[in-house]
């Protein structure tokens, strides 16, 4: 099967290498053709400006030797050029609008170096590129910031990358420990409130849509495309500070570029790498034994009110017929949970010569999960080239697909325990009472090799309906391509044509069709699992669903550039129009009671069959300009501006203009930078080698409506299982608009003391409006609400990084760096004026209300456990029943805190309990090196923020026959126990386990988050250009006061489900080894 | 040159967008969803979806619908079961935040009627026969029906007759109707569609679809009702009853002692089995319901009424000591023939064997109880009640004895006790009216009292009192005495109506409404509160309850 599988992928890739071959076989003869007969014209400088001589020295900052053949020019002009000579020293004539040189070695970073007001000896001192970079030729005022470098890790992901690499840049939150799920990012604050949040992520240059609120079959997973994407094919991440405005209405939430790499020498390169990982079981809460679980199940039992007085379970004489099979001392997380094992193999071909460059890269991903059947494979292709066509006509020619294949299962604490059985493995593992065995022992006492059924210990009290099934059934009996699966493919053809119109001129079109399939199947075997009741559909006994979905993004984005320099005045323009149509449509099926496990899949004999669908459509029109200009590479001013209409947008929207029948969005921004450094009057002397200030105001967009919200529609309902019925669903709001989001930024760059140390940092403020919410209705149109714009936010936060080089010699070269980042974010205003609101999400009340920010915890709180029965009746506190009965809390009954004082504990004494929003979070980092080895540390961190511990809130709610934590063994037993654990009763009457602070922990932590070391061995064969090895671990060490497996947990891509550990698969420590080799 | 030409080739591409119009472009479609301005309404079977989706709107209400009427009478009192939000109801506290409270519901119903009325395209024919018409006609009393229901429930109501497809729509000011305006409105709206067909869907899911739809002369005869227009309410509910073809008699189910032995204790029970199934001959109208929540709304009344798997077993509501007390306080006779011995016998007036066999059987034959064994920790209740007139799981609106006793009504309010009370001890059929009614009240009240001698006989029409109490024909304590005027035996006649409506229909969701227009008819206040105070039968009168709905702003939920 897996041969298959596999041949199936080799067939695939041998198929697309040739087409591309072919294609590109065709386009570059066209090109060598096009090509010999334009001889290309020297390009001399027009020699018009007065021009000053310099000169200076350039040395090696370690050794102070001085350094030859070092590249010095103008900054930003290669007008003006000189090289430096065996001496170090160099001589060049520049303007006097020339503000500043740029120096660059090869293996050093490159430096710009202010002129000011000096004359000659301008000497610069280069730092080895080990040390990560200081500057950067920059031609915008646009603050944003580049990260490089991904080869040296096993992830499968960037997500991962991103968090080390921009921690404070992006607030990243892993989604769970799952191979590729990747993270839930936020930039500058949480920019909304019900639409998503998450940040636009444009992929060479294409935006795509990324699934963020779709839902899958399999709980707890979401279905992540940057997995589709191998971390070795991408050169650069860059995430935008400001200057979103050509992003349109999709701008607010932040930017973040990914790029991916091209061929930029004619040299052919092949980079080979294969790298493995190790990673280690996550660490789980400890659970209670078999003895102890005994205790507490024959305690619970009697708040059942049962009458029986005899249970098999219970009966300690060995010759007893059930004494075995409820006499173990199983710990069930052993049968889910795996040190897993991860695999990885890519080639990388980089060549071509002055007609065609490709970079072609081929990549094979094999990765285990922690959590047993949940592995991940990923086949990857990527072909990106350049091809000269004809004499300036350039084209850009991408194409890559990617295959991933999953198994899955479900995974977390489910939010639904009334009307389902526990289906997640991992779960099931912690709850599972252990003194059961995962095998059956048969008639004569034996254990058998076979499954053991869903547990019975408590039918004869209790009935079936709370029995849980075997974590092992689901696991074995659940294995099939046609049961739990996952499959995601990804196929992009990008085709960029670019007309060199003159030196100055361009036009490019930049179309791009994007192909996303995505199915999945999912079923809960019969075997192991008990028959359950759901509500309003009755006993059933397992479900199996399956779902396919299609999204498909048809991207086109036509430009014309313009630069130009008129002495010091540099001027670059470029305008374009860009359209979308991106389509989603889904299908999915479920049903009940497949008979049995050997027919998994959908049929019209299951039973309660429902069907579910989404045909989503939205079309885009972007018209943007975006200008940049500079004097003297001293003043810096950008602006651009795009107007953007919509299919999702109303017809009557306000806020933009009307123009061709539809509604349009302006999306302004303006920034502005200075480099006091070139000042002339500047002194560099006093240490400051550089600095910049900038300011930026953007008003951008958030796009992510209901796309037929603005529109009156119909939809169907069937009636008597038979019929069709079509009635109003919805009452289009005709002004329907995107979030607006204005922000305000500011920074500054500073390198000081010889360029020793380097610091940015960045303020900003956005102010959010026309949120997208809810609003009710006017009860005669027979619907309660429909989607408006109102209610706002506001974001302001900074963030800040240092980096010192600490140590500079020929051998070790050592720097260290910190970066920290903190928002604050306040909800302004909402609809249906100011009304604040709830959102209950996995046992979590969410409160929206005007002055909090987005996402807090709304509870009760508690005063501890009341010791004695004298306590209790001294408070007479109690709360009413559904049926109205007043029922007062007792010994061993929570004190909750009675906020109106009115003895009733109810809905009203709710507060605020806790806010998952941090007070600040970044990385510290440093590395350091030692002739060819390198060493690179890097943590991250989170301080402040609040995590509603669902998972806890389960194993310790003393309620359900689920096996507990061992903090449940200190629970209240005895009238004048002193305790903070309260007593346990079956069905948690007085609602002693909700939500309350007892659940809020404080989740701040300080992770060791990557080690690598890297080592480059020397070598110089023929056939083998460089050999580098290293090894990575991650996650080493957390520190943290947090109860759960993992701090940094996430529920969603949501603002309004931050902070809620549910328990999904928390992130192990883990080892990789790689190898790279340069061929 | 040639880049000049590129340059303008590239223009052009670029404002393309301008050029093609954008509206076009961004025009998007659904398969999931139809947008109003696609949904015309001009092809015959749009009309069928329109009309399933209205009536799949109306399941909404129809819960709502029973418990309003059921909660707020003097026939069931709720069990400590029973939910908040059904104690308010029953206490006459219920606020705009009661899950029964939601006036936008019946809008979903009317704003469905008004896009059909006002988009269909009655002018399109297909065979020459008019394609949309029956179904206008069904949409207008759906929606009428619906306005009535709003009305009694709210008092006053916004009026719309025009679709809500825009906000700005929603928003408007709407004129304030009440119970007299909408039923006026409706009696002019509703009169030209009297001899309109139901349209022919045959059967859904083996239910007849004729079912699902409400014959538009008993809806008229329910608006001229509350609007005190009794004569033609007598009139519709008549001519509804006679129509060729379409006749329906009173049908002779009942539940009586057997009249072939005189210990009292054999019965003979066809009465439930009236219950017993939606395609009976009883059941008239009803709203089709959902077997499952999965597929749809399905009613939770059996769940308020009985002992069902889904309530634990815990029902929520029983039989008001009222009811009970007024069940056992009727006199029941049969007329016992054995051979040529021919006597009437009447029935003890208690029984040993069940507490319920005491006057009128009805009750004990659509109401019984029992007490199961099981584990004491079980989660189900262990004492458990079946109401047997909760069997199916639909809504029904009319059925035959009802629209009888709402004839009765009106031909009592018209004028005509004795016809009405007819009704009630004889059945209406041409021997029995020649024979019981004075020959002046039958010259007044004219072709009302015109039946069909070969409809309309002592086989198939039966006294509605007889359903319960034996022969009610020769009952000498179940008698219309000679009164001082016509306005005392039209009240005499009325309270018999009022408890034969508490007999009948217990449990059905009637008789809060039923005790309301009697009281408005009579502008007597006390009339209503009085009953309601007095659910717990004789020996617990709600003093505070009887105080709180003399104001009438009490009967009314209240809208936000």
């Amino acid at each position: 099967m897996k041969n298959r599988q596999s041949y199936k992928k080799v067939k695939r890739l041998l198929n697309f290498g040739l087409y591309s071959i072919i294609f590109l076989g065709t386009v570059t003869a066209f090109g060598q053709e096009a090509s010999t007969n334009q001889p290309s014209k020297p390009n001399l400088p027009a020699e018009k400006y007065v021009l000053k001589e310099l000169s200076g020295k350039v040395v090696d900052a370690a050794t102070g030797l001085p350094l030859a053949g070092v590249h010095v020019q103008a900054y930003n002009n290669a007008g003006y050029a000189a090289m430096t000579g065996e001496d170090g020293t160099y001589t060049i004539n520049v303007p006097n609008f020339v503000t500043s040189l740029a120096v660059d070695l090869d293996g050093y970073n490159m430096v710009q170096c202010a002129i000011n007001n000096r004359v000659a000896s301008v000497d610069v001192s280069l730092y080895s590129n080990l040390f990560s970079d200081d500057y950067r030729e920059r031609t915008s005022a646009i603050r944003q910031k580049t990260v490089v470098g991904f080869d040296l890790s096993g992830e499968i992901s960037i997500d991962p990358q991103i968090q080390t690499k921009l921690g404070s840049d992006v607030r990243t939150v892993m989604r769970s420990g799952q191979p590729g799920m990747g993270a839930a990012m936020f930039m500058n604050g949480l920019n909304s409130l019900s639409a998503n949040a998450q940040p636009l992520i444009v992929i060479d240059g294409v935006l795509l849509d990324m699934q963020y609120n779709r839902s899958m079959l399999h709980d707890g997973y979401y279905n992540n495309l940057l997995a589709n994407i191998s971390v070795n094919d991408i050169e650069k991440v860059t995430v935008l500070k400001n200057g979103t405005a050509i992003y349109g209405a999709n701008g607010a939430n932040g930017v973040i570029l990914i790029d991916t790499k091209r061929n930029r020498s004619m040299a052919t390169k092949i980079d080979v790498t294969v790298s493995g990982g190790f990673e280690l079981m996550p660490t789980l809460p400890s659970m209670m034994d078999a003895s102890q679980y005994r205790l507490y199940a024959s305690e619970l039992l009697g708040s059942t009110g049962t009458t029986l007085m005899d249970f098999k379970f219970l009966k300690e004489d060995p010759d007893y017929y059930y004494y075995k099979q409820y006499h173990n001392n199983t710990d069930w997380t052993d049968e889910t949970y795996q040190n897993a094992f991860t695999q990885s193999y890519g080639i990388n071909v980089q060549g071509g010569d002055d007609v065609a460059s490709y970079n072609l890269s081929v990549g094979y991903t094999d990765g285990n999960s922690t959590l047993k059947k949940n592995d991940f494979s990923r086949f990857n292709l990527r072909l990106n080239s350049d091809i000269h066509l004809f004499r300036n006509l350039i084209t850009r020619f991408d194409a890559s697909f990617s295959d991933v294949q999953r198994d899955l299962r479900d995974d977390g604490v489910t939010d639904d325990f009334e009307s389902s059985t526990i289906t997640a493995p991992g779960f099931l593992s912690l709850i599972k009472s252990p003194f059961l065995n995962p095998y059956a022992y048969d008639t004569q006492g034996n254990l058998s090799s076979f499954y053991a059924d869903a547990d019975d210990y408590l039918d004869e009290v209790i009935g079936t309906n709370v029995s849980l099934a075997n974590p092992c059934s689901i696991l074995e009996y659940g294995e099939a391509k046609n049961k739990n699966s996952f499959g995601n493919s990804m196929i992009n053809i990008a085709i960029t044509p670019t007309y060199q119109i003159s030196k100055h001129f361009s036009a490019s079109e930049h179309f791009s069709y994007t192909l996303v399939n995505t199915y999945e199947n999912y079923y809960l075997p019969m075997t192991g699992v008990p028959t359950f009741t759901i509500k309003n559909i009755g006993e059933v006994t397992n479900v199996a669903q399956s779902m396919a979905a299609r999204q498909n993004e048809f991207f086109s984005d036509t430009r014309v550039a313009w630069d130009n320099r008129y002495g010091g005045h540099a001027i670059q323009i470029f305008s374009g129009f860009r359209f979308m149509n991106n389509t989603y449509s889904l299908y999915s099926l479920k049903g009940y009671n497949t008979g049995n496990d050997k027919t998994p899949n959908m049929s019209t004999s299951l039973t309660d069959k429902t069907t579910l669908g989404a045909d989503d459509q939205c079309r885009t029109l972007t018209y943007y300009t975006s200008a940049d200009y500079n004097f003297k590479e001293t003043y810096y001013l950008s602006g651009g501006v795009s107007m953007e209409a919509s299919s999702a947008f109303g017809k009557d929207v306000t806020e933009g203009i009307q123009l061709g029948g539809v509604a349009w969005g302006l999306f302004p921004s303006v920034q502005g930078a200075w480099v006091v450094s070139s000042e002339p009057w500047f002194n560099s002397s006093h240490g400051i080698n550089y600095l910049k200030l900038n300011v930026g105001y953007d008003i951008s967009g958030n796009d992510d409506i209901d796309y037929t919200a603005s529109r009156s529609y119909f939809s169907t309902s069937k009636m008597q299982g038979s019929i069709d019925g079509l009635s109003i669903a919805n009452i289009g709001n005709t002004t329907l608009q995107w979030e607006t989001t204005k922000r305000l930024t500011a920074g500054v760059e500073m390198n000081l003391i010889n360029n020793f140390l380097t610091v940015q940092a960045n303020v900003f403020k956005g102010w959010t409006s026309n949120l997208l919410t809810l609003k009710e209705l006017a009860y005669v149109s027979g619907l309660s609400s429909n989607w408006s714009n109102e209610g706002s936010l506001e974001n302001k936060g900074f963030d800040a990084s240092f980096n010192a080089k600490l140590l500079n010699l020929k051998n070790w070269k050592w720097d260290m760096g910190a970066s920290v980042a903190h928002y604050n974010n306040e909800i302004t205003s909402l609809s249906n004026n100011n009304a604040s609101f709830t959102t209950d999400i996995y046992g979590a009340t969410i409160l929206s209300q005007v002055g909090s920010p987005v996402g807090v915890f709304y509870g009760y709180k508690t005063d501890g456990v009341y010791a004695t029965t004298a306590e209790a009746t001294a408070d007479g506190y109690y709360q009413v029943s559904s049926t109205g009965v007043r029922e007062y809390f007792g010994a061993g009954d929570m004190k909750f805190i009675d906020t109106k004082q009115d003895n009733e504990i109810n809905e009203e004494d709710r507060q605020v309990i806790g806010d998952p929003n941090p007070d600040i979070y970044g990385n510290l980092f440093t590395n350091i090196s030692f002739k060819r080895v390198t060493l690179n540390v890097v943590f991250n961190y989170s301080l402040g923020n609040d995590v509603f511990n669902y998972e806890r809130s389960i194993l310790e709610s003393g309620s359900r026959f689920y096996n507990q934590t061992t903090a449940m063994t200190n629970r209240w037993t005895y009238e004048g126990q002193i305790t903070n654990i309260p007593k346990i009763a079956y069905e948690d009457e007085m609602g002693n386990s909700r939500f309350s602070d007892r659940w809020i922990e404080d989740g701040s932590y300080l992770r060791l988050k990557t080690v690598t070391l890297s080592y480059t061995l020397p070598l110089h064969f023929m056939y083998i250009k460089g050999f580098s090895i290293w090894g990575s671990a991650n996650n080493l060490l957390t520190f943290t006061n947090y109860l759960g497996s993992d701090p940094e947990c996430s529920l969603g891509n949501s603002t309004l489900c931050q902070g809620i550990d549910r328990g999904l698969l928390a992130q192990g420590r883990s080892f990789t080894f790689g190898v790279k080799i340069n061929l | 040159m040639k880049s000049k030409s590129i340059i303008l080739a590239g223009s052009l591409l670029i404002s393309l967008g301008v050029i093609t119009s954008c509206e076009d472009m961004l025009d998007t479609t659904s398969s999931l969803v139809m947008f109003s301005d696609d949904n015309a309404l001009d092809e015959a079977s749009d009309s069928v979806y329109s009309v399933i989706g209205i009536i799949n709107k109306m399941q909404v209400i129809a819960d709502r619908t029973v418990l309003l009427g059921e909660l707020r009478g003097d026939l069931v009192e709720l069990t400590a079961n029973a939910s908040v939000d059904l104690q308010e109801l029953a206490e006459f506290t219920a606020g705009t935040g009661n899950a029964y409270n939601s006036p936008s519901d019946y809008y979903a119903v009317i704003n469905n009627c008004n896009y059909f009325l006002a988009t269909a395209d009655t002018s399109l024919t297909k065979r020459n026969e008019p394609v949309f018409m029956k179904e206008y006609a069904v949409v207008k009393t759906f929606r009428a029906w619906t306005y009535l229901q709003l009305a009694i429930v709210y008092e006053e109501v916004p009026f719309v007759t025009e679709p809500i497809l825009t906000e700005e729509e929603a928003n408007k000011d709407y004129p304030m109707y009440n119970i007299d305006s909408v039923c006026n409105y409706f009696i002019k709206d509703l009169d030209p569609y009297v001899n309109t067909d139901f349209p022919s869907y045959g059967a859904i899911n083996n239910l007849d679809s004729k079912k699902f739809f409400i014959p538009v002369r008993v809806l008229l005869g329910d608006l001229c009702l509350w609007a005190e227009r009794y004569m033609e309410a007598a009139q519709y509910y008549h001519d509804y009853l006679v129509l060729d073809n379409y006749e329906v008699t009173t049908g002779t189910s009942q539940v009586t002692w057997s009249n072939q032995v005189t210990t009292f204790d054999m019965m003979l029970e066809n009465y439930s089995y009236q219950f017993s199934s939606i395609g009976n001959d009883e059941v008239i109208s009803y709203i089709p319901m959902e077997s499952s929540a999965a597929e749809g709304v399905c009613s939770e009344l059996k769940d308020v009424f009985t002992s069902t798997s889904n309530n634990n077993y815990y029902y929520q509501t029983t039989p008001s000591k009222k009811l009970i007390e007024l069940s056992a306080a009727q006199s029941n006779c049969i007329v016992y023939t054995n051979g040529t011995t021919r006597d009437t016998l009447y029935a003890p007036e208690t029984n040993e064997e069940n507490a319920l066999w005491v006057g009128d059987l009805r009750l004990s034959s659509v109401y019984s109880t029992e007490t199961v064994n099981q584990y004491s920790n079980s989660t189900y209740s262990s004492e458990r009640q079946e109401i047997g007139k909760y069997v199916t799981d639909h809504v029904v609106l009319y059925r035959r004895s009802q629209i009888y006793l709402r004839f009765a009504e009106a031909l009592n309010r018209a004028g005509f006790p004795q016809s009405a009370f007819a009704v009630l001890k004889y059945g209406l059929y041409p021997s029995n009216i020649n024979q019981y009614i004075a020959a002046d009240e039958r010259a007044a009240a004219g072709n009302l009292l015109s039946f069909s001698q070969y409809s309309f006989s002592a086989s198939n029409t039966l006294g509605i009192h007889s359903r319960g109490c034996g022969n009610a024909a020769a009952n000498l304590n179940y008698v219309l005495p000679t009164l001082a005027t016509l306005a005392d035996s039209i009240n005499y006649v009325e309270d018999l109506i009022c408890n034969e409506n508490a007999l009948e229909t217990s449990f059905e969701g009637y008789r809060f409404f039923d005790l309301m227009r009697m009281s408005l008819h009579r502008n007597d206040n006390t009339y209503l509160a009085g009953k309601v105070a007095g659910r717990k039968g004789s020996s617990g009168y709600d003093a505070s309850l009887y105080n709180l709905l003399l104001d009438k702003g009490k009967w009314f939920l209240p809208v936000e």
